[in-house]
This record gives structure tokens, C-alpha cells and sequence, in this order.
């Protein structure tokens, strides 16, 4: 386990790298000038030239992309090119609404994808098979931002069981802050929700159908125990590389969901810095976001060690 | 002549009062993409407490089928069974969902073949011991757990109370074959089928299972049912013997007898089939031709197309015959000599 | 340690048509440091038109000993001589060239086969390779083949699922003779085959062995095969010889513990009245080959145990003209056999 963990953190050094040079470089390619942006609509050709000096655009791409690293190895993430706030500030400030929802979305997704592909592992090829397919197939194909819409339209506008938009944090307001995060949670956990219960359907029925779960039966164990504990259990390796996948997943269409739903969150701080240009802010979330996946695999793999002892 | 089938079975009158396992007609259909093929056809035997009875057969003779069928295992939607499988006074066959769960396990058991795939390898073997007890009986799991320790010593397995936390991904296939014997054992059920527990184990191995086997049966009175294709197996661990061949009980008799004067065309062709030492040099008779498919099956004698004893009279439908004391499914039988264990050998 | 040769194969027929001596292959096992010696040291001879059966349970060594033979698995030390050359210092062309000279049949009679070849193609590959002459010569070659495992030639466009086990097996020993081997290597070829089905392939192989006049290696865990169809039998135990006798006096008077003991575990399908008496059934299993016993790598488990056993192994040396022991009381134990 140890030496597991050591390699994980080698690991994290390079593809924390890898991510932030590629981002950083992406954005460079991108049309548009932050300078401009921040000198606002009546700057002069000196202004502009004048801000880019200020803020280091002139040099060379790979020198500014060094200065950002050895800032950022001291802990500076330096600061935002459009608020002057700090840009650790900023992801501190939206990182609580980004995780609670991903926890929430994840939370549907599994629940509700655990349920589904139970039953309709159990109830292979009937009528109950083939509606759970139905569903789930109707969840992947829905986009996430459709599905925002639809659910603030009915539950939130119409009927009024939840607010449309805004956020509370759990720390502040537990009670308050459910009810801001169920729809959002749905929207964004529900494709993965589909994937998650087509893929345990897949591997029960594997699973269901292997010696070791007729052996479970000839020793009278009821169906309900062979199911829920020995074949859930004997799924949980692959199901939680698609998990893991899932929670990759969300990061990306988390900024979607916020969108739709008005929540403060990384998504948002994302989209604004992108479309400003804003390289600091950029950066320390691409950081972020690549620490978080990395952290994820890690997580998975120590669930691999757990689960099976074959592996160890 | 001998009085035709009667629709019991050899030895029905004594037995069946005291049978352990007592199987009458049993049928076992299959549902095909061509519609219902039968796969078991007309099966009955019983085994009596303590005995150990074997069923041997080839691949497509339909006995593991014949085991599943009576514990209920077979696939559910895909399957059909009908006659009766008595232990204790209960029908198998008849019992709803729920009360076959408790059956098994309590009055009857099984051990299957592969022990590499046949336990849960992401659980501690003394664990899975300790879920068969407490399934099937009330205890606290501290009792359940020092049963666990001392079934894993009955069963030979060295330092059982270490063992219990392994993992059978870490123990041999002998050893796990006898961790798979004390999961069936542990709550001592009257009957317990053993399908070709020791086809995959080495001959070593295979000798101290098939001794661990007669042994427990004999100290707990285990009626045993244990199916095989190898007819050494057979002669040195059973009493009895039931060949089968294409779904049906082609012979049934006493081991000895049926080694010694076979009265089926398969059985001695069967044991002229084996190679043995003491035939060196000679070829060995091989049963020409293969086991007709299920969806074609002659409705005569099923053995008919590869017997070369067969005549007109073989296209008919053939019962079960019962000539005191065994049973052979051959109009012929009287009339044949066929040749057993000691056929062109040398003394 | 050198052992004595074994030739029982020279005494009958002049230059043995395979020698392997002292023969070790190890494997290096994922994260140990040591390697694991799957096979320590073997030496034994087949003669010309012999049939050389190997008998070991799994954890002995035979499969591996077949694959170093047939040059599949590299040879870490000892040599491998087929017809006075040394195969295993073979590469490349040449290696390719005397490869036909030794031909495998192995178990699984269905994943030996190509599901999308005809028979005739699965045949007709290794002459294809060897460019041996012309179409109608191939053609004749194939069918002389195929009638030679007694298929007709309706097989010839026949596809492995619609054959039987046995069928398929025999399609993998045409495969196997098409070049002409002087060597069979039959690495447990009748072991998934139902019991009547074995009996047609062990009578092809005895027959083949005489009309072709080839030699055979046979690797089986089953006694009754192996004492059936062998001239002379080897017994392994964790990667070394037990003993090496004709089959006829390895079975009726064995001179190693395990052997007496592999002969008392097989079940005799003879009434009970007419069973001899055999000792008690072993105890234990086979230690892992990863870390042997010291000594005599049987002791662990040998009825006749004393303390020489533990401190040192026994040399596989002759007892009798024909007959090789690794143990150190050969001379003076009186085993148990079979039909005595």
C-alpha cells in the first residue's frame, strides 16, 4: 500500500506538468488579448501595450509559463488578470459549491445506478429489464444542461419544491443547502447514474452465472444475500474504475450544471477566466482539477486492494 | 422372461423405507431457440443413509444435469423439472422458492467439480464456513466460528485455526476441495451430491479426498451420491452403481457385479475402454460413433446406433428391466455375454 | 551432481534418438528474487521407435520439460540432443529447419485448431511452409494423412465446431506427422477426452508409433494411459526424476516410495474381490517448487523416511540393467506394485 501511495505522488509531478503547460498553451493559441479586456473599451494603442508590459505578456510563452511554475511550486498561484483578487482566494472561495455538488451527483448516480442495475440484473429480460433500459438509455442521451432546464422548469418554477438557482453551503446551512443542491445533483449525476446501472446489469449477470454463486446457493444462502453481498461485491473492482471515470466526468460537466443552476462554483470561475483570457486563474484551476483526478485514482486503487485480496 | 418395468426401481421395496434420497422419474427439460429438449428422462434411484451410491457417465449422459435438477439449481427461466426428489419426507421438486433456500444446505448439499472457481475468492474461507452455519441453523457467531475451526480439522486441513483467515486464492486444490467439503458437511445434511469432485486434483489428492469422503459419510451417515466418469472411482468408493447414457439410467446394480458382468452394451464397453496396465499391447474397444444430440434422439434404444449387439428389436422403446436385484435397460440383456473387468487378461 | 545415463534406450536400440541431459529451466517470477526452478536437473533417453512415457502430477515439471524439449521454453542449463544434435543451441533458420523433426500434440484438442481454417488448410500449413511440391502432391499428402488418423475424406472441408473432441484431436496428430517427425511429443493429449473417445486415440498412437515407426514422448498424469502405451515410463516429483523403468517392471515392482505411492493412489476399476492390498494413501501435497525440501525433495511426504534423506538428495542411479532410482535405500526397500 505504501509503495503504492510513493508512486502515486511520483506520478502526480509529471502529469500535474503535462496539464497545466498543455492548458497553458491552449489558451495562448486562443484569439483575443487580456490586455484589452482589462483596458476596457476606450484604451489607447499605449494603454494596451502598456498593461501587457505590466503583466508580462510580451515575453516569450515558455518564460511566462516558467514564472507561473516556480510561483505556484511556492504555493503562489498568483493573481487574477481580471478581479486583482488572489487567484487562491478565488478557487477557495468556489471550490466548497463545486465539491458538494459533484459529492451530491455522485451520491445519485451510484445510489440510483446501484438500485437500477440490481433489479434489473435480478429481473434480466422481463418487462422491468427492459423499462430500466429504457430509462437509462433515455438519462445517457439527455444532456446535462437539458436536463437542468427541465427540472427547474417543473419542480423549481412550477412547483415550487425547489429553489431555481443559488447556492448554500452545507457548513453554513445543512437544511437549506439540500434543498439547493437536489436538482443540481440530479442533472449532472443522472447520465451517470444510466452508465453505472447498465454496467453493473452487465457484470451481475457475468457474475450471477459464475461457480462460485451456484456454490453460494447449493449451501442454502437466500437470493437476496448471494445478490447484495457476494455478487455486489464481486462487481465492486470494475464498477469502481467506472465510478472513477464518472467522477472525471462530472469535473468537466460541472461547469454546465453551474451554469444552468447559478452556482458559484469552479465551472463558473472557469468559464469567466476563459473567456478573459484570465491565464492565472486558468492555471490554478486546471492544478486543481488535475490534482482531483489524480487523488480519484489513487482512491480507486487503494478500493482495488481493499475489495480483492488477489490483488494485493 | 423377467416381469417388464413396474415404474419403480431396483431394491424400491426395502429401500425406499429407509432411503436417504429417494428419486422417482425425474425429467429435466431445457428451453432451446428450437423449443424444449429433454435432458434427463425417467430417472429414479435411492441411496440409503451411510451408502454411497455412484452415477457414472460421459459427457452428455445428463448426470450433473440430474444433480442440479434435484437441488434446484438449474438455470430458472430456461428449465423444467418433473417427478420427485424425497429427503426426510420432503419433495424437493414440490418446495416453493423459500423453503428449498433452507433445504439446501440443511438436508441436502453439493460439491461440484472445479474447486479453483466454486468458492468466493473475495472472502476469508473460515467466513464463508461461519455464512453456511449461520444460514442454515441458529448460532451466535462466536459458536459458529469455533464449528468453523473444528469442521476444517475434521476435513485435514493442517493448523485450521490459522487457516480460517486465508483466502482460497491461497490454498492448493486439494486443500480448497476440503474446505468445499466442509461447507457442505458443516450442517450435517442426510445427503450430499458429489459431482466429479475429484476430476480436476491430482491422483494423490484425489485418493485422500475420495478416503475423507467415505470417511465422514461413514461417521455422520452421510447417504452420498457421487457422480464420475471414471469407473475406478466408482469401485473403490461406492457400493452401488447407475450408468447413464444419453439422459437415461442405462444400468443399476451392485459395484462388483457390475465390474464383473455388466448387462448393458455401454456399461462393458465403458470398462473395456479403459486403459490398464495389464493390456499392454492390445487395443482397447472404443464405442464407435457419439451421443446422439438432444434434439434428435432415437425412440428406441438410444444406445442402439453405436451397440453392436443391436438388432430389430432394438427400435422399440426400452424400459427399464429389472432381473432381481439390478437394473438394465436392454431387451437383449439376457441373451448377451458381455465382457467385464477381466475380459482378455491374462491371470 | 552428474547423474548416471540413463540407457536403457541405448541397450535397445543403439543411439538414442533424443537425449536430454541435466536439463533446468527456471522461470523469474514477478517480484521474487529468486527464480523458479520449475525442472532441476532431468536426464533421460528416448530411443528410436520407443514410447517414452512421463508421468508427474502438476507442480512436476512435465509440461515444462515437453516445451524446453520442443525448444518452446528457453533451456537455462543442460542439453537437449535429438539425432546427435544439440537443439537447444539452435537459432533461427537452422533452428526452424530441425524443429520438424520434433512435432507436439497437445491437450486441448479445440483451441489447438484455428476455427477458421478446414481441416485440409490445418493440415496442409506445415507442408505449405516447408514448400513440399505441388498442389495434387499436397492434395495426396493431406488425404494420405487424414485416412492415416482414420478420418475419411469427408472431413477434409469440415470446420473444427462441427467435430467432435476425439475428431479434433485426431486433425491436430495428422497436423503434428505431416512433417515427418522423428519425435511425438503428446503433452497430455488424451486427458479432456471422454473415456470411450481416449480409447480410439490411444489406439491410433500405438498404432502410428509402430507403421511410422517414430518415437513417442508421452506426458500424462494417468497412470492407466501411461502404463498402457509406454515402453519405458519416467516418474517426476518437483522437477526431478524419481525413477525410470520399463513399464512393465515400474508397475509390478517399483523401486521409489513415490511411485509406490502414485500406484496405490489410482483407483483400480476391478471388483473388490479381486483387489490386491496397497498401503495406506499418502499424506500431504507437493511442496511449491519456489522452496523444495532439502535433501530428497520426497521426504516430506515418504512413508520410509529416515535422516539421510533430509541432509542429502539422492542421485538418479542404476539398480538394474534397466532401471533407474533417486533414492538412497532402493537396494534395500521391498515396494508394493500392481499385479504383482
Amino acid at each position: 500500500m505504501r509503495r503504492l501511495l510513493l508512486e502515486r505522488l511520483v506520478s502526480l509531478v509529471p502529469t500535474l506538468v503535462l496539464a497545466t503547460l498543455g492548458i497553458f498553451w491552449l489558451v495562448h493559441l486562443a484569439p483575443g488579448d487580456p490586455a484589452i479586456t482589462l483596458a476596457g473599451q476606450n484604451a489607447t494603442a499605449q494603454q494596451i501595450a502598456t498593461i501587457r508590459d505590466q503583466l508580462g505578456l510580451n515575453q516569450p510563452f515558455l518564460v511566462q509559463y516558467w514564472h507561473w511554475l516556480t510561483h505556484a511550486v511556492s504555493g503562489n498561484l498568483g493573481t487574477s488578470l481580471s478581479t486583482r483578487e488572489s487567484v487562491a482566494s478565488e478557487i477557495g472561495n468556489a471550490l466548497p459549491a463545486t465539491l458538494q455538488l459533484v459529492v451530491g451527483a455522485l451520491l445519485v448516480a451510484v445510489i440510483a445506478g446501484t438500485v437500477a442495475g440490481v433489479v434489473s440484473a435480478r429481473r434480466a429480460n422481463t418487462a422491468t429489464d427492459a423499462a430500466v433500459a429504457t430509462l437509462s438509455s433515455a438519462g445517457a442521451a439527455m444532456p446535462s444542461f437539458w436536463l437542468g432546464l427541465v427540472l427547474v422548469s417543473l419542480f423549481a418554477l412550477k412547483a415550487h419544491w425547489f429553489p431555481a438557482t443559488g447556492f448554500v453551503s452545507i457548513t453554513s446551512n445543512p437544511g437549506q443547502a439540500l434543498t439547493y443542491l437536489v436538482l443540481p445533483s440530479i442533472a449532472l449525476g443522472a447520465s451517470g447514474a444510466a452508465e453505472i446501472s447498465r454496467q453493473l446489469r452487465a457484470q451481475l449477470i457475468e457474475i450471477l452465472a459464475s461457480d462460485h454463486i451456484r456454490t453460494l446457493r447449493a449451501k442454502g444462502l437466500s437470493e437476496r444475500r448471494i445478490v447484495w453481498l457476494h455478487a455486489l461485491k464481486g462487481a465492486t473492482v470494475p464498477m469502481v474504475t467506472i465510478i472513477g471515470l464518472q467522477v472525471r466526468w462530472f469535473l468537466g460537466a460541472v461547469v454546465v450544471v453551474e451554469a444552468v443552476f447559478g452556482i458559484p462554483g469552479l465551472g463558473t470561475l472557469m468559464v469567466g477566466a476563459a473567456q478573459n483570457q484570465d491565464y492565472p486563474v486558468i492555471e490554478g484551476v486546471v492544478l486543481l482539477m488535475a490534482a482531483i483526478v489524480i487523488v480519484v485514482n489513487f482512491a480507486v486503487d487503494v478500493c482495488y486492494r481493499l475489495v480483492d485480496p488477489r490483488i494485493r | 422372461m423377467p416381469p417388464a418395468c413396474c415404474g419403480g426401481h431396483a431394491g424400491e421395496s426395502h429401500a425406499s423405507m429407509t432411503a436417504a434420497l429417494d428419486v422417482r422419474s425425474l425429467d429435466a427439460y431445457f428451453q432451446t431457440v428450437g423449443g424444449e429438449v429433454q435432458a434427463v428422462r425417467d430417472v429414479s434411484f435411492t441411496v440409503a443413509p451411510g451408502e454411497i451410491v455412484g452415477i457414472v457417465g460421459e459427457s452428455g449422459s445428463g448426470k450433473s444435469v440430474t444433480a442440479l435438477a434435484i437441488m434446484g439449481l438449474l438455470p430458472a427461466g430456461l428449465s423444467r423439472v418433473s417427478g420427485s426428489a424425497v429427503v426426510g419426507s420432503r419433495d424437493l421438486l414440490g418446495l416453493s422458492p423459500d423453503e428449498l433456500v433452507r433445504a439446501r444446505g440443511r438436508q441436502i448439499s453439493m460439491i461440484f467439480q472445479e474447486p479453483m472457481t466454486a468458492l468466493d475468492p473475495l472472502f476469508r474461507i473460515g467466513d464463508q464456513i461461519i455464512e453456511t452455519i449461520r444460514a442454515n441453523q441458529q448460532v451466535s457467531r462466536r459458536a459458529a466460528a469455533d464449528r468453523a475451526v473444528r469442521i476444517l480439522t475434521d476435513v485435514g486441513i493442517p493448523d485450521a485455526a490459522g487457516r480460517v483467515r486465508a483466502y482460497p486464492h491461497q490454498l492448493s486444490g486439494g486443500m480448497r476441495q476440503r474446505v468445499m467439503i466442509a461447507i457442505a458437511l458443516v450442517s450435517e445434511p442426510a445427503v450430499l451430491i458429489a459431482d466429479e469432485p475429484t476430476t480436476a486434483l491430482d491422483v494423490t489428492v484425489q485418493a485422500q479426498i475420495l478416503e475423507l469422503l467415505a470417511e465422514l459419510s461413514r461417521e455422520h451417515g452421510t447417504a452420498v451420491v457421487l457422480i464420475t466418469h471414471d469407473l475406478g472411482v466408482v469401485a473403490e468408493t461406492c457400493t452401488r452403481v447407475h450408468t447413464m447414457y444419453a439422459g437415461e439410467i442405462v444400468e443399476e446394480c451392485g459395484v462388483d457385479e457390475a465390474l464383473s458382468e455388466p448387462k448393458h452394451p455401454y456399461t462393458s464397453g465403458l470398462i473395456q475402454a479403459i486403459p490398464r496396465a495389464d493390456k499392454r499391447g492390445q487395443p482397447l474397444y472404443s464405442i464407435p460413433g457419439r451421443v446422439p444430440p438432444l434434439t434428435s434422439m432415437p425412440s428406441g434404444c438410444r444406445f442402439e446406433p453405436r451397440c453392436e449387439h443391436a438388432r430389430e428389436v432394438c427400435r422399440a422403446p426400452q424400459p427399464l428391466l429389472q432381473p432381481g436385484g439390478r437394473a438394465v435397460r436392454c431387451c437383449r440383456y439376457a441373451e448377451l455375454a458381455l465382457p467385464g473387468s477381466f475380459a482378455g487378461i491374462e491371470r | 551432481m552428474s547423474a548416471v545415463a540413463d540407457n536403457g534406450a541405448a541397450a535397445a536400440n543403439s543411439v538414442p534418438l533424443l537425449s536430454a541431459s541435466e536439463l533446468k529451466v527456471d522461470f523469474k517470477l514477478p517480484g521474487a528474487k529468486a527464480p523458479l526452478r520449475a525442472v532441476d536437473g532431468v536426464s533421460f533417453e528416448i530411443g528410436r521407435r520407443e514410447i517414452f512415457g512421463l508421468i508427474g502430477e502438476s507442480g512436476s515439471g512435465k509440461s515444462t520439460i515437453a516445451r524446453a524439449i520442443m525448444q518452446l521454453t528457453p533451456v537455462s542449463s543442460g542439453e537437449v540432443v535429438l539425432g546427435g544434435m544439440r537443439l537447444d543451441r539452435l537459432r533461427g533458420r537452422e533452428l526452424r529447419r530441425q524443429r520438424q523433426r520434433v512435432q507436439m500434440v497437445f491437450q486441448d484438442p479445440h483451441d489447438a485448431l484455428d476455427p477458421r481454417m478446414t481441416v485440409r488448410q490445418a493440415i496442409e500449413e506445415p507442408l505449405r511452409a516447408g514448400n513440399r511440391g505441388s498442389r495434387a502432391d499436397l492434395d495426396d499428402r493431406v488425404t494420405d494423412l487424414l485416412h492415416r488418423v482414420d478420418l475419411d475424406d469427408s472431413y477434409l472441408d469440415r470446420k473444427p465446431h462441427t467435430m467432435s473432441g476425439g475428431q479434433k484431436q485426431r486433425v491436430n496428430i495428422a497436423r503434428a506427422l505431416a512433417l515427418e517427425p522423428e519425435l511425438l511429443v503428446c503433452d497430455e493429449a488424451v486427458s479432456s477426452l471422454d473415456v470411450s473417445v481416449r480409447a480410439g486415440i490411444i489406439n491410433l498412437l500405438a498404432d502410428l508409433q509402430r507403421d511410422l515407426d517414430i518415437s513417442v514422448l508421452f506426458i500424462s498424469h494417468d497412470l492407466g494411459v501411461v502404463a498402457h502405451l509406454a515402453d519405458r515410463i519416467g516418474v517426476l516429483y518437483l522437477g526431478r526424476l524419481a525413477e525410470i523403468a520399463p513399464a512393465g517392471s515400474l508397475l509390478a515392482r517399483p523401486r521409489h516410495p513415490y511411485t509406490e505411492a502414485l500406484l496405490a493412489a489410482e483407483p483400480e476399476p476391478v471388483p473388490s474381490t479381486r483387489r490386491v492390498s496397497r498401503p495406506p494413501v499418502i499424506a500431504g501435497e507437493m511442496p511449491s517448487a519456489a522452496s523444495p525440501p532439502s535433501g530428497c525433495r520426497f521426504r516430506t511426504r515418504c512413508r520410509y523416511v529416515q535422516e539421510l534423506c533430509g541432509t542429502q538428495e539422492p542421485p538418479l542411479q542404476r539398480v538394474d540393467r534397466d532401471t533407474l532410482v533417486a533414492c538412497h535405500f532402493a537396494d534395500k526397500l521391498q515396494l508394493t506394485g500392481r499385479r504383482a
